[in-house]
C-alpha cells in the first residue's frame, strides 16, 4: 500500500475510492496485510466493509442514543485496532466484531451507568433525526415516517438483548450460531428470545395499529 | 393445528426462507390473528431496517484510530494468551528474585560476621585462658610475658606451680 492511506486514516476518514483489488480482498487477507505489515489500508477498507452492521447492532443495543453509539463506536474500533492481532480466525471477522461490539457496548453502559437515561434522551434526538428530506413528497415522508416512527417506538419496547437478536436475526441476517456466539448463549436460547421478542414486536405493532383505527 | 404452534412455525419458515407448511396455511386461510401476525413477520423486517438506517444516516464516517493508538499497551496485548501467561511467569518470577537476592546476601553477610565475631572471641579467650598469669604487686592477673615471662610451659614448672615468677 502507498504512504498516502496511511496517512488519511487518522481521525474521520473521507469518501476514498479504493480499487477494485482492494475492495475484492476477503476478511481474512485484509487482517493479515493489517497484522503482518501493518497496513492501515487494510483495517479501514475491514472497517468500512462492516461498520454498517456495527452501527445497526449498536442502535439495537443503546436504543438509538446517539451519543452512547458514538463513544461505544470509537472505543470498539480502538479495541479492534489494538487486539485484531489477536484474532484466530475460530469464528468469522463478522461474528468477532459483534461480540467485541456487544462487550463493549455492555462495558459502556455499566460504566456510565446510563441505560435509563437512553430511554429519556432517545425522544429528542428523534425528533432531530426524523426531519423530512427536501427531495420527497411531504406527505408520503410523513407517512412513512410514521411507519418507520412506530417500529422504532415498538423496538425500544423489547429489553436490550431481544432488540440485539432482533436486529442481528432480522436485519443483519445472521445464523442462530453466530448469533448465539455473539451474545454467548445457547442456540436453543437465542432461537426462543427470538421467538418470544418477534411475538411481543408483533403484539407492539398490532397495539398500535388498534389504536390508529380507533382514532 | 394451534395458534401458538402456527406462530412458531411461521417463524421457522420466515427464518429459513421458505413459504410455511400446507397445514399452517390452512391454518392462516381461516386464521385472521395469525395470517396478520405472517403479514407483520414477513414485513417488519424490511421497515425496520429502513427506520434503523435512516436514523443512522446521519452518522458520518467513522474515525479510525491513528498511529498513537497503535502503541498503546498493544505489544502486551497483541500476544497470544499462552505467551501473555508465560511473560506475567516471568515477569513474577524476576521480581521474586529481585526481592528475595538482597536479603539472602544480607542475611549471608550477617552470618559471616558472626562467624568472624564468634572465631575471633573464642581465639581471645582460649588466648586468654591459655596465658601463664602473673600475680602483680597491685594484686591483678597479667601475662606474665609482660613481665619477662616466657610461653614455655617450664615457666610455670619453674614457679610456684600456679604462677610464673617474673625473671630478675
Amino acid at each position: 500500500m502507498a504512504a498516502e492511506p496511511e496517512q488519511r486514516c487518522c481521525g474521520a476518514v473521507g469518501p476514498r475510492q479504493w480499487s477494485w483489488r482492494e475492495t475484492l480482498k476477503d476478511d481474512r487477507t485484509l487482517i493479515q496485510e493489517f497484522t503482518e505489515q501493518g497496513s492501515r489500508a487494510a483495517f479501514e477498507i475491514l472497517v468500512r466493509r462492516h461498520v454498517h452492521g456495527m452501527r445497526r447492532m449498536l442502535y439495537g443495543i443503546f436504543s438509538g442514543n446517539r451519543e452512547d453509539m458514538e463513544d461505544a463506536e470509537q472505543e470498539i474500533l480502538l479495541a479492534l485496532f489494538q487486539n485484531l492481532g489477536r484474532f484466530r480466525g475460530e469464528a468469522s471477522f463478522k461474528t468477532y466484531l459483534y461480540r467485541l461490539c456487544r462487550n463493549k457496548s455492555i462495558d459502556l453502559l455499566r460504566r456510565k451507568g446510563r441505560e435509563r437515561r437512553v430511554l429519556r434522551s432517545y425522544s429528542e434526538d428523534r425528533a432531530l433525526l426524523l426531519l423530512p428530506g427536501a427531495s420527497e413528497d411531504p406527505e408520503e415522508m410523513a407517512v412513512r415516517s410514521s411507519e418507520r416512527t412506530e417500529i422504532l417506538e415498538c423496538l425500544r419496547k423489547l429489553d436490550r438483548d431481544e432488540r440485539t437478536v432482533v436486529i442481528l436475526k432480522d436485519l443483519e441476517g445472521l445464523p442462530m450460531k453466530e448469533i448465539s456466539r455473539i451474545m454467548a448463549i445457547p442456540v436453543g436460547t437465542v432461537k426462543s428470545r427470538l421467538h418470544r421478542s418477534r411475538e411481543k414486536l408483533v403484539q407492539l405493532i398490532e397495539g398500535r395499529e388498534r389504536c390508529a383505527a380507533e382514532m | 393445528m394451534r395458534c401458538r404452534n402456527v406462530r412458531e412455525a411461521v417463524q421457522e419458515a420466515c427464518d429459513q426462507g421458505r413459504a410455511p407448511a400446507p397445514a399452517v396455511q390452512r391454518h392462516l386461510e381461516h386464521c385472521a390473528g395469525c395470517r396478520r401476525f405472517h403479514e407483520i413477520c414477513r414485513s417488519y423486517p424490511a421497515l425496520l431496517g429502513e427506520a434503523v438506517d435512516e436514523e443512522l444516516r446521519g452518522l458520518g464516517e467513522p474515525r479510525l484510530p491513528g498511529p498513537a493508538a497503535a502503541g498503546r499497551g498493544s505489544a502486551f496485548r497483541s500476544m497470544s494468551r499462552r505467551t501473555r501467561r508465560i511473560v506475567i511467569w516471568a515477569a513474577a518470577a524476576a521480581l521474586a528474585v529481585g526481592i528475595i537476592s538482597p536479603l539472602a546476601y544480607r542475611e549471608h553477610a550477617a552470618s559471616q560476621i558472626r562467624a568472624y565475631i564468634r572465631r575471633d572471641t573464642s581465639l581471645f579467650v582460649d588466648e586468654l585462658l591459655s596465658a601463664r598469669l602473673l600475680e602483680t604487686d597491685n594484686g591483678l592477673l597479667s601475662d606474665s610475658r609482660w613481665f619477662g615471662g616466657t610461653e614455655d610451659i617450664a615457666d610455670l614448672l619453674g614457679g610456684t606451680g600456679l604462677f610464673a615468677e617474673p625473671q630478675e
